[in-house]
């Protein structure tokens, strides 16, 4: 029998166990899709469960395993995929009515190389529909509805890896894939207080995966911990020559967190005067003190002057306006839930060629002011998002939400790491973020290990299973969890 | 993406005027942009708060008419969120670069794949 306390293990403890035969993982995987069957309908976290698919594939690790054939710390581990990445034989639907049924008769690179490390594919999980490509301002635009965040039945996940971020903080997968065009890994992460990688840009490969925007799009992992999000990225990292896009570099070097007190850190201070949870700010100030005290060299830097915002926005309508043409020339963009999306084929119209041609050399300059602020520093510090989840019915239009950091990351197609740091005044989680040069993310991973090992909150549980929980936090009791059965 | 593109349109019309102002003297000598580029964008179009955000524009007007099939309601949101758009746009216009700034990404001509030689 499998307790919870297990299915919370970060992947370097499973992967231990799992090799060890102290544990099977097609018990690891029945334990998982046990505590799915058991909190998905809460949750609306998973858009499609592939139990038979797991079981078998789970099998054929146990036996490799147990056969001395051991393929690396992610063999036999269970995960789950954002549903846009496509998947043979299960649907994906993008999270959007008009594919409700699509199919696609190959794998994703990343599932691929992910079952070529023997990883357990449970399933498919929630998205925002079209991963907020046409535009939303309420949690539920999605086929499946709202995914709810584990830390508060009440409030969101952010979008759009929505499920992605309510699976692994709720312990339903040990990892999930993300992915991130502008925000859509660091923003669930920092809601639902689980680890989440950006990588760089061009380090992933995005073949198989629905395009939003072929200049921004990035896979990513959303984890347990700093560690197991870097063991995802080594095996989902290499140059793919089919997609257009992926960088031809040499994979990242290990982290170490061991070499943080010799690194030159920056941290951004938001304004949280003019926008933001003030909770957040302190949330986020303590973090750094925590560092400062561990004796790690750490000074106040201010993002270079550029219109990061204004160049992203202009990039992304007009790649977004061609990347679903096709919804819009059919008519189903009439089908989304969100009914403002049929509308941004109108509104991109206000863009012309010169426009995005400029927006894309003001890149230019963003990129090389950008790199150069990281011939200074070998990171910069930032509050993953500067409020807390919003309530779910909250419609995002009345919110300020200004997010110069992840324009100027995403712009140029920098990595960046979520951790936990904390808690906001409502209880709901607060994160670190560390954005470091173009494909050096072993110096982010490094420093949120750092942070790992002096803090505990990346090993805080949310109240699903707890009886003292608030009242929006719980399960509730006909639902509650079985103990998973062997 | 995590954002509507009006909750995006929104996030850039609410950038502080302090920022557009602030120099860059080092980047400026290395790429040839204009020092006076944020001084003048910050005098002809002041950045509005979210107080301010814009609600129409002629371009929104003309977008919102010609389009086929949509409501009166949708009409008045295209308006809006073009003009919201048009804060970026603006933003990017005023932007000064000189000729040698190219585009980000890069165009490479497409070697033919072959399965054998001939």
């Amino acid at each position: 029998m499998i307790d919870d306390d297990v299915l919370y293990k970060p992947i370097t403890e499973l992967s231990k166990m799992l090799r060890s035969r102290q544990l099977s993982p097609v018990e690891l995987t029945r334990a998982y899709l046990s505590r799915i069957a058991a909190l998905n309908p809460t949750l609306s976290a998973f858009a499609t469960v592939t139990g038979e698919v797991a079981l078998d594939d789970a099998r054929r690790a146990e036996s490799e395993i147990g056969a001395g054939k051991y393929r690396g710390p992610l063999h036999g581990i269970p995960y789950g995929a954002k549903d846009l990445v496509a998947t043979k034989g299960i649907p994906t639907t993008w999270g959007a009515r008009p594919y409700a049924g699509q199919m696609f008769d190959a794998d994703a690179a990343i599932i691929r190389r992910l079952r070529e490390a023997g990883a357990v594919l449970l399933g498919k999980l929630a998205m925002i529909e079209l991963a907020g490509g046409l535009g939303y301002s309420k949690g539920d635009s999605s086929l499946t509805g709202a995914a709810h965040n584990p830390w508060g039945l009440d409030r969101w996940t952010c979008g759009s890896s929505s499920g992605s971020g309510a699976a692994v903080a709720a312990a339903l997968v040990p990892f999930a894939i993300g992915s991130e065009t502008w925000g859509s890994i660091i923003c669930p992460s920092s809601f639902c207080g689980v680890s989440g990688l950006r990588p760089t840009f061009g380090r992933v490969s995005r073949r198989g995966a629905m395009a939003l925007s072929w200049t921004l799009d990035k896979l990513g992992p959303m984890t347990r911990s700093a560690r197991d999000c870097e063991l995802v990225l080594e095996r989902i990292q290499g140059h793919d020559p089919d997609d257009p896009y992926s960088a031809d570099e040499k994979p990242a070097p290990p982290s170490d967190p061991g070499a943080v007190k010799s690194m030159r850190i920056a941290y951004l201070r938001d304004d949280f005067d003019k926008q933001g949870d003030k909770s957040v700010e302190k949330a986020f100030l303590a973090a750094i003190d925590d560092l400062k005290r561990a004796g790690v060299r750490l000074e106040e830097a201010k993002l270079p002057d550029l219109p990061f915002e204004a160049a992203a926005a202009v990039v992304l309508t007009a790649e977004v306006a061609t990347a679903f043409e096709d919804l819009q020339k059919s008519g189903k963009a009439r089908d989304l839930v969100s009914p403002d999306a049929p509308l941004s084929f109108v509104v991109a119209r206000a863009v012309t060629g010169a426009d995005f041609v400029k927006a894309q050399r003001v890149r230019t300059l963003c990129q090389k002011s950008m790199a150069d602020l990281f011939a200074t520093y070998d990171a910069l510090l930032y509050p993953g998002e500067g409020y807390t989840a919003f309530p779910l019915d909250k419609d995002f239009n009345d919110i300020a939400w200004s997010d110069p950091v992840g324009a100027a990351g995403n712009l140029c197609g920098l990595p960046a790491i979520a951790v936990p740091c904390g808690f906001g005044a409502d209880g709901m989680p607060v994160s670190l973020t560390a954005m470091t040069s173009a494909f050096e993310e072993n110096k982010g991973i490094s420093l949120a290990r750092f942070f790992q090992g002096i803090t505990s909150w990346h090993l805080k549980r949310p109240p699903l299973d707890r009886r003292d929980a608030p009242r929006a936090s719980r399960v509730p009791a006909s639902i509650a969890v079985p103990t998973p059965s062997s | 993406m995590k954002l509507s593109r009006r909750a995006v349109a929104r996030a850039v019309v609410g950038a502080p005027v302090a920022l557009l102002t602030a120099p860059m003297a080092g980047l400026q000598s290395l790429l040839g942009w204009k020092e006076t580029r944020a001084a003048e964008a910050a005098q002809e179009e002041p950045s509005p708060t979210p107080e301010q955000e814009p609600q129409d524009s002629a371009l929104g007007r003309f977008l919102a008419r010609e389009e086929e099939g949509l409501t009166g309601e949708e009409r008045r949101k295209v308006r809006r969120q073009v003009a919201q758009l048009e804060a970026s746009l603006k933003e990017i216009r005023a932007f000064s670069l000189t000729n040698d700034v190219a585009p980000s990404g890069t165009f490479r001509a497409l070697r033919t794949r072959r399965t054998h030689d001939r």
